[in-house]
């Protein structure tokens, strides 16, 4: 009698062992992947509050055809080059858009990247709204 | 039973108590880091608010243009990976000074010389609204000048106005068949058929003769073209493209140019003042640089489109390189920009009526409609853009 109640509770000790183990573990790898998470929008709110562009354009002489935008970094962290062009609220394909950054190298804090559109646009008013790959933007009015 | 439980307690709340460190952690860390990166985000800002700079002086000799630009805000600028646009065009070949010695930073109130080689200034317009209404009496006016105001002919009567289109007086008394009128400081040089008459330009006395009838055979275009470190020449221009040169009092008549001997121009338009020289528009779009001897040689044309005539042309911009000629085509008219220093040209104003009879070029512009009855004046010059790494940007018509 005395042996079987210690296996028993050995039994029930060993299940207690393994269920409360599996859970923690079960919890652990749910709390592993919400704390990436939480690390993960930490690192792209940072990005974005130290990330800064600023089209540089003189609105009152802007070409046309091709139509070239200067886009100064004016942030605190190095860019990716692959940006959105939109004219007038709608994109322009980028097969139409050559991009470089002036000087070269990467598009480091202070440097100018310059985007040359081969469109032609109407005579009068025109937007253009550069985004970068972390959603920060930057609107340009200009007339042709 | 009871142990079991026990124990498994405990490692829940190990467990808990782990996951709850993990995440209070995490979130400790992200708040952190977004502290951090919002109060970067307001000293980029405060130091953007802060920033403030002007130009106090400039100057142009050849290509290359010299600014002075003063820090006249409360933070010290960053001068590095400063962008300078000049009318839209990005300049690359800059340096930035202090005592000749490359600077990257602009103390507070400190000066630094900004040097722009190759500065190919094109002049641009800016604004462009009519100054003057139809309503004046004009009977079709044709002439402009610029200088002390801004004085309009129409054959019989000179009118004067301020910039602003603001009527100052008229004279009429002793003038017949204006063809032309120039200015120089507080004197109006009217030309006439055969002869040149002088007024002031406040219109304070009447036209009186400075040259008599003996020294000009219809003439149809003056100038007051600048010497070296000298009083202007008088230069007219007669209806067979022969050029004549005068002593700014009248004397010492000489004919620098004869149409068909020693030059062979078509439908001369208009004379072009300059800086040490002038220059000779012609019916054909063609440029001619010609010395105060004769002709020297062709500076350049201005291609035509189909049914397009040169109506008349002025000079502007550091030592009067830019050469502004107002074209009328068959629907519209417009003012091309000719840079004498490299060649280039482009519409400087586009899609104008076909009544514009003249222009003057000065530190503005006006052109005279015929038509309407009426001149327009625009803001003219070099547009300087800058851009600082901060983000501050800068623009301004030097």
């Amino acid at each position: 009698m005395g042996m079987s109640t210690s296996s028993t509770q050995l039994v029930f000790f060993i299940a207690a062992m393994v269920i409360a183990s599996g859970l923690v573990g079960l919890f652990a790898e749910t709390i592993t992947s919400m704390t990436d998470g939480v690390r993960s929008r930490g690192d792209m709110v940072y990005d974005k509050l130290l990330t800064d562009i600023t089209i540089v354009n003189d609105p009152y002489n802007m070409g046309n055809d091709p139509v070239t935008i200067y886009v100064k970094n004016t942030g605190k962290l190095s860019l990716a080059t692959t940006v959105d062009v939109l004219v007038d609220n709608g994109p322009v394909s980028s097969d139409n858009t050559t991009i470089s950054v002036v000087g070269g190298g990467d598009w480091d804090p202070g440097d100018l990247l310059s985007i040359v559109l081969d469109i032609n646009l109407s005579d009068g008013e025109h937007t253009i709204k550069i985004v970068v790959n972390n959603g920060v933007s930057d609107r340009f009015s200009f007339r042709i | 039973m009871g142990f079991s439980t026990s124990v498994a307690n405990l490692i829940f709340f190990l467990g808990f108590l782990s996951i709850a460190g993990i995440l209070i952690g995490t979130g400790l860390d992200y708040q952190r880091l977004v502290d951090r990166a919002e109060k970067t985000q307001e000293e980029m800002q405060g130091e953007l608010e802060r920033t403030s700079i002007i130009i106090k002086d400039k100057d142009v000799t050849g290509s290359t243009l010299t600014l002075s630009v003063n820090n006249d805000g409360e933070e010290i600028v960053d001068l590095d990976e400063v962008t300078l646009l000049l009318n839209g065009e990005l300049v690359t070949d800059v340096s930035l000074t202090i005592d000749g010695d490359a600077v990257t930073l602009l103390q507070e109130d400190e000066t630094v010389t900004v040097t722009v080689g190759n500065a190919y200034l094109n002049a641009s317009v800016y604004g462009g609204d009519p100054v003057l209404d139809s309503s004046f009496p004009f009977s079709s006016p044709s002439r402009i000048c610029y200088g002390e105001g801004v004085h309009v002919s129409d054959g019989t009567v000179i009118r004067s106005f301020d910039s602003d289109g603001e009527y100052l007086w008229s004279r009429s008394s002793g003038l017949t068949s204006v063809s032309d009128i120039d200015s120089s400081s507080s004197t109006l040089y009217i030309l006439g058929n055969d002869r040149v008459m002088t007024m002031g330009t406040n219109g304070s006395t009447s036209a009186s003769e400075l040259i008599n009838n003996s020294g000009i055979d219809n003439g149809t275009r003056l100038i007051l073209s600048a010497r070296d470190n000298g009083s202007p020449y008088l230069i007219v221009l007669e209806n067979d493209g022969d050029i004549l040169r005068f002593d700014i009092d009248g004397s010492s008549r000489s004919r620098i140019c004869v149409n068909g001997t020693n030059v062979n121009w078509t439908s001369p338009v208009d004379l072009i003042s300059g800086n040490g020289s002038f220059r000779l528009l012609d019916g054909d779009g063609k440029i001619y640089n010609i010395t105060y001897s004769g002709y020297d040689s062709l500076a350049g044309s201005i291609s035509l489109s189909t049914g397009e005539e040169p109506v008349a042309a002025d000079s502007t911009g550091y030592e009067e390189l830019h050469v502004l000629v107002l074209l009328r085509g068959y629907s519209s008219s417009r003012v091309v920009c000719f840079n004498m220093l490299n060649s280039t040209k482009f519409d400087l104003i586009k899609d104008l009526g076909t009544g514009q009879t003249d222009i003057s070029a000065g530190p503005g512009l006006y052109l005279l409609d015929g038509s309407d009855r009426s001149f327009s004046g625009f803001t003219l010059g070099t547009m300087l853009r800058i851009a600082l790494i901060s983000g501050y940007t800068f623009m301004e018509v030097i």
